[in-house]
C-alpha cells in the first residue's frame, strides 16, 4: 500500500530556508558585524562567492554518481579509511554546530523572554520537542517545514515593513565599514554560514528526482542569500557603525523597538511565535542530519535511538560553555572560520580522487 | 453457583450443537430436513419463523416454505411465490415462481444466511438442494433531512438506516457504469453485510484490497452498525486524530466516489465511512462547493479562525497574562489587572474550571430530553456565568474567552474532528500554563508533527498541502470549479484529470 516517500522540491526547499535563512535571527550577525561593522551586510555575499564553485563541484560530482549521496560518495571516492575520517570530521562540525546553536538560541530565550527560568528548564522542553521532531524522520520534518515556512518568511516580510520607518538610509556609509578589504577577507573567511548546504547533501537520494535536487539547491541558496543580505542590511540601517558590534541579539532588539500603530507597542512576544517554529524546526533538522552522518559513517541502519544520545550530548555540552558572549564571540566565530577551508577543500579532494580514478569520463 | 455452572454448561453444549447442525448437508428426505430447520430456528416457540408445507402443482410433489414473517414482504410472498406454486403448471420451479432473485442453496449454512437476509428458502422433496427467493422487507426509517450536516444552500436528502436505500441515493447521482457496489460479509457468528463503493476505474487498488483485508480480518461475533466498523479497520485506536471520515450526506459520498475514493455503508447506518481521508475532509463542508467561489471561502475562512481561536484562545490568554504583559496595551493590562483584583483562584484554575464547565453543559445538553431543554440555558447562562462573576469566583473576561472558544468549536461540523480540537485545546491550556508561548508552540509543533507524520490508508494525513500533491488545490481555500482540474493526486487516482472530455 505504501507509494514511494520521496520529498517533493517545495519540500526541501524550505528545508534548506529554515536551516541556513533562520541564522539571521541567531546571534551570527552580531558575529559578521565585529569585523565588518555596517557593512557586514555584504559577508554572506563574499561568503557564498567562494563557495559556489566547490558547491557546484560538489553538485557535479553527486550528480555523476547519480544514485549517492555525501556519505555514499566520500565512502566510494575515498575508500573505508580515509572516507571515515572525513566522515567523523564532518559529523563533528554538524555536532558542534549544533551545540554551539542550541546553546545560542537558548541564551537568546533566556535572556529575553525568560530571564527567571533556570536554564536546564528550557533545556528540557527543548529537549522533548525536538527530540519527538526529529525521531518522526526527514519526510515529516521536511513536510512540516513546507506547511510553517511562508508564515515564518511573511512574518519576517512584515517585520522588514513596520522596521522601515525606523531604519536611516544613510547609515549605509561608510559603504566599506572597516575598509573594503577587510570585509571581503571576513566575509571569505566566514563562508562556512552556507555550509549547512553541503551538510544537506547528505539528503541528495531522498528527493523525488536528482534534478529536483539541484533546481531546489540553487534556488534555495540564492534564496537564502537574498534573505541573509537584506536582513543584515537592514540591521545595519537600523543600529550604526558605532553600535552594531555592541548588539547581541539584533532580530530580538528590532522587534523590541518597533510597534504597530499605536496601540500595540510591544510586539516582540508576537514575532517570537515564529522564531520558535523556525528555531524548533531548524535544530530538528540540525540533530537529524548529525545523525544521520554518523550513522552513515558507522553503517548503523537504524539511528533513531542516536539521536536522544546526542542531542543529550549537545544540551550536556551546551551548557558547559560559560556564558554566550563567549559561546558566540569565541567559539562560534572560531568554528565559522575554521570550518570553511573544508567546505572548499573536501569538493576538490573528491574530485581530484574522482578524476584520478578516471570515472568522470562517464 | 451451581446454577450457573449448568447454565453455562449447557449454554456451552447448545452452541456446539448448533454448530453442528449449521454445518451439515440438507438430506433427500423433506421430513428430515424439516426437523433439521425446526430444531435450529426453535420453530415451536420462535413465533415469527414460518414453515409452510405446500403442493407444487406443475410437479406433483411435495415442498415447503421457511421464512421469517417479519423479514419479508408477506404480500409478495403469497402472490409471487405460494399461490403460483398451488396453481401453475411449469416443469421447473425458476419457470413458477415470479421473483427477480433466486439463488441456490446447498446446506444449512446457506439456508440460515438466506434466511436472515430475508429470503424465503424453497426446498422440495427428493432433493439435497433448495433455493432461496429474495423477497425482503426491512422495516426503516424514511429518507428524512440530514440533522447534523446542515446546509443551507444544496440536497439535503440524508441517509437512512436501509443499505438499500442509500445505494439508491447513491446510484441517482453517479450514473456511470464503473460505479461499483462489491458486498463483503463482517462478523463470525450473526453476519451481516459491509457494502465497498467504489469507480472500478479510479480507485488505487492498493487502498481497496487494504480495505477488503482489515473488514476481513475482523474476527467478532457480529458488528452491527458502520460506526462499530469504523473502529475495527482505522489506523490509529489510541490517537487523537480520525483516519476514516463519517457522513450522513449522500450527496458527500457521490462526490468522494467521484473522486476515486472508497465508501463503505452497511445495513442498519444511516452514513457512509470514506477513505482514505486527509484533514481537510474533515475541515471541509459540502456547502462551501455549493457556495460560489467567495462566499464559500468566505466561510472556510470563518471556520479555520473558528479552529484556531478554539485552540488557542484560552492558552493564549494565560500566556499572555502570565508571562508576556508587556504585550498587552497598557489600559487593557489595567482593564484585565482591576477585573483579577478580587478573585481567589490563580488564572489557570479558573480557566480550565470554565472550559469544564463548557463540556459539561455540552455534553449534558446532548442528553437531556427535549422537553427539558430550556433548564440547560438557564442554567448555563445564570447560574454559571453571571453567578459565577458576581460572586467573584471567575473573573468576567474569562467568562469571554472560554465563551468565544466554546462557540468556536461549533464551526467545526465534523464529529470526529470537533472531538480532536476540543481535546487539544486542554493539551495547549497546560503547555501554556508551564511556558507561555514557548510552551503553547512547542505543544503546536508536537501535534503538528503528529499529524503530519500520521496516515489513512496510506495517505498523508495532512496531503495534498504537505507533503504537496498535484491535485485540485481544494485544501484551505478552494479555486474556481472550472479550475479544479485534477483529482486528489495523493490519493493516487488512475485518471487525474476531471474534465477529460472537456
Amino acid at each position: 500500500m505504501e507509494h514511494s516517500q520521496k520529498i517533493g522540491g517545495r519540500e526541501f526547499f524550505s528545508i534548506i530556508v529554515l536551516a541556513i535563512g533562520t541564522k539571521i535571527t541567531s546571534m551570527t550577525p552580531a558575529i559578521l558585524a565585529q569585523s565588518g561593522k555596517n557593512a557586514f551586510w555584504m559577508m554572506p555575499f563574499a561568503g557564498a562567492l567562494t563557495l559556489l564553485a566547490p558547491f557546484l563541484l560538489l553538485l557535479y560530482l553527486l550528480r555523476t554518481y547519480q544514485n549517492k549521496n555525501l556519505m555514499d560518495l566520500i565512502y566510494h571516492l575515498l575508500g573505508k579509511w580515509m572516507g571515515g575520517l572525513v566522515g567523523v570530521v564532518l559529523f563533528l562540525v554538524a555536532f558542534v554546530s549544533l551545540v554551539l546553536e542550541s546553546r545560542n538560541y537558548l541564551d537568546e530565550l533566556s535572556s529575553i523572554f525568560f530571564p527567571q527560568s533556570p536554564q536546564y528548564a528550557l533545556y528540557t522542553v527543548l529537549f522533548i520537542v525536538i527530540l519527538f521532531g526529529a525521531r518522526k524522520g526527514l519526510n515529516v520534518i521536511a513536510s512540516t517545514s513546507w506547511i510553517l515556512t511562508p508564515f515564518i518568511k511573511v512574518i519576517a516580510l512584515i517585520l522588514l515593513v513596520l522596521v522601515l520607518k525606523d531604519v536611516v538610509w544613510m547609515r549605509v556609509f561608510p559603504i566599506w565599514g572597516e575598509g573594503m578589504m577587510v570585509t571581503v577577507i571576513e566575509g571569505v573567511k566566514k563562508a562556512s554560514i552556507f555550509g549547512d548546504l553541503f551538510l544537506l547533501t547528505m539528503a541528495y537520494t531522498s528527493l523525488k528526482s536528482t534534478k529536483t535536487f539541484h533546481k531546489t539547491a540553487y534556488i534555495g541558496g540564492a534564496f537564502t542569500l537574498f534573505e541573509l543580505t537584506l536582513f543584515f542590511l537592514m540591521y545595519s540601517l537600523f543600529f550604526d557603525y558605532k553600535s552594531i558590534d555592541q548588539v547581541a541579539y539584533p532580530f530580538h532588539e528590532v522587534t523590541q523597538y518597533i510597534s504597530v500603530g499605536m496601540y500595540f507597542t510591544n510586539v516582540e512576544a508576537f514575532f517570537m511565535i515564529f522564531w520558535l517554529f523556525a528555531a524548533f524546526i531548524r535544530f530538528m533538522i540540525y540533530l537529524y542530519f548529525t545523525t544521520w552522518i554518523f550513522a552513515a559513517v558507522f553503517s548503523i541502519t537504524s539511528f533513531k535511538p542516536l539521536l536522544a544520545v546526542f542531542f543529550f550530548l549537545a544540551i550536556v555540552l551546551g551548557m558547559s560553555i560559560n556564558n554566550p558572549i563567549q559561546n558566540v564571540l569565541v567559539y562560534r566565530d572560531m568554528f565559522l572560520t575554521l570550518t570553511t577551508p573544508l567546505f572548499i577543500i573536501l569538493p576538490l579532494i573528491l574530485w581530484a580522487v574522482a578524476k584520478s580514478k578516471g570515472e568522470l569520463a562517464r | 453457583m451451581l446454577y450457573h455452572l449448568k447454565r453455562k454448561f449447557m449454554k456451552h453444549s447448545r452452541s456446539t450443537e448448533a454448530a453442528d447442525i449449521t454445518t451439515s448437508p440438507l438430506s433427500d428426505e423433506l421430513t428430515h430436513n424439516i426437523e433439521l430447520i425446526e430444531e435450529l430456528y426453535s420453530a415451536s416457540i420462535n413465533k415469527d419463523f414460518v414453515v409452510r408445507d405446500i403442493h407444487i402443482k406443475g410437479m406433483d410433489s411435495r415442498a415447503a416454505l421457511f421464512f421469517y414473517a417479519t423479514a419479508v414482504d408477506l404480500d409478495k410472498v403469497e402472490q409471487s411465490i405460494i399461490s403460483p406454486l398451488l396453481t401453475e403448471n411449469g416443469k421447473d420451479i425458476r419457470d413458477i415462481v415470479s421473483v427477480e432473485h433466486i439463488s441456490d442453496v446447498n446446506d444449512l449454512l446457506d439456508v440460515s444466511e438466506y434466511i436472515h437476509q430475508g429470503y424465503v428458502i424453497f426446498l422440495k422433496e427428493g432433493s439435497s438442494n433448495g433455493l432461496a427467493f429474495n423477497v425482503a422487507s426491512y422495516e426503516h426509517r424514511g429518507i428524512e433531512k440530514a440533522e447534523n450536516e446542515v446546509l443551507v444552500k444544496g440536497p439535503k436528502e440524508a441517509f437512512t438506516e436501509s443499505a438499500s436505500v442509500n445505494l439508491s441515493l447513491l446510484r441517482k447521482r453517479i450514473s456511470n457504469p464503473h460505479f461499483i457496489a462489491e458486498g463483503m460479509g463482517v462478523g463470525v457468528r450473526s453476519k451481516s453485510e459491509a457494502t465497498i463503493l467504489y469507480m472500478n476505474d479510479l480507485v488505487d487498488e492498493n487502498v481497496l484490497n487494504e480495505v477488503r483485508k482489515r473488514i476481513e480480518r475482523i474476527e467478532v461475533d457480529s458488528v452491527r452498525s458502520i460506526e462499530m466498523l469504523e473502529q475495527f479497520i482505522e489506523e490509529r485506536t489510541y490517537s487523537l486524530i480520525p483516519s476514516v471520515l463519517y457522513t450522513e450526506r449522500p450527496d458527500r459520498t457521490a462526490a468522494y466516489i467521484d473522486d476515486g475514493y472508497i465508501a463503505i455503508i452497511m445495513e442498519n447506518s444511516p452514513a457512509a465511512l470514506i477513505l482514505p481521508v486527509t484533514f481537510w475532509s474533515f475541515f471541509h463542508s459540502p456547502e462551501d462547493h455549493y457556495s460560489r467561489l467567495l462566499y464559500g471561502n468566505f466561510s472556510r475562512l470563518i471556520r479555520l479562525l473558528a479552529v484556531f481561536i478554539t485552540l488557542f484562545i484560552s492558552s493564549f490568554y494565560i500566556a499572555v497574562t502570565n508571562f508576556h504583559e508587556e504585550m498587552i496595551p497598557i489600559d487593557l493590562l489595567l482593564a484585565i489587572a482591576g477585573a483579577r483584583e478580587q478573585l481567589p483562584f490563580p488564572l489557570v484554575f479558573e480557566i480550565v474550571m470554565m472550559e469544564f464547565a463548557f463540556e459539561l453543559i455540552r455534553e449534558a445538553g446532548l442528553r437531556i430530553p427535549s422537553p427539558l431543554g430550556p433548564t440547560i440555558g438557564i442554567v448555563g447562562a445564570l447560574i454559571l456565568g453571571q453567578a459565577a462573576v458576581e460572586a467573584n469566583v471567575i473573573s468576567p473576561i474569562v467568562v469571554i474567552v472560554v465563551a468565544l472558544s466554546g462557540l468556536s468549536s461549533f464551526a467545526i461540523a465534523d464529529v470526529s474532528l470537533n472531538y480532536t480540537i476540543r481535546m487539544i485545546r486542554f493539551v495547549f491550556i497546560f503547555a501554556a500554563a508551564t511556558y507561555g508561548i514557548f510552551g503553547i508552540i512547542g505543544a503546536f509543533i508536537l501535534c503538528l508533527m503528529y499529524a503530519a507524520a500520521a496516515r489513512s490508508f496510506g495517505v498523508s494525513f495532512l496531503s495534498p498541502l504537505s507533503p504537496h500533491f498535484r491535485s485540485g488545490n481544494d485544501t484551505v481555500f478552494r479555486g474556481p470549479v472550472t479550475k479544479e482540474i485534477f483529482r486528489p493526486g495523493q490519493i493516487h487516482p488512475r485518471d487525474m484529470k476531471k474534465n477529460s472530455m472537456r
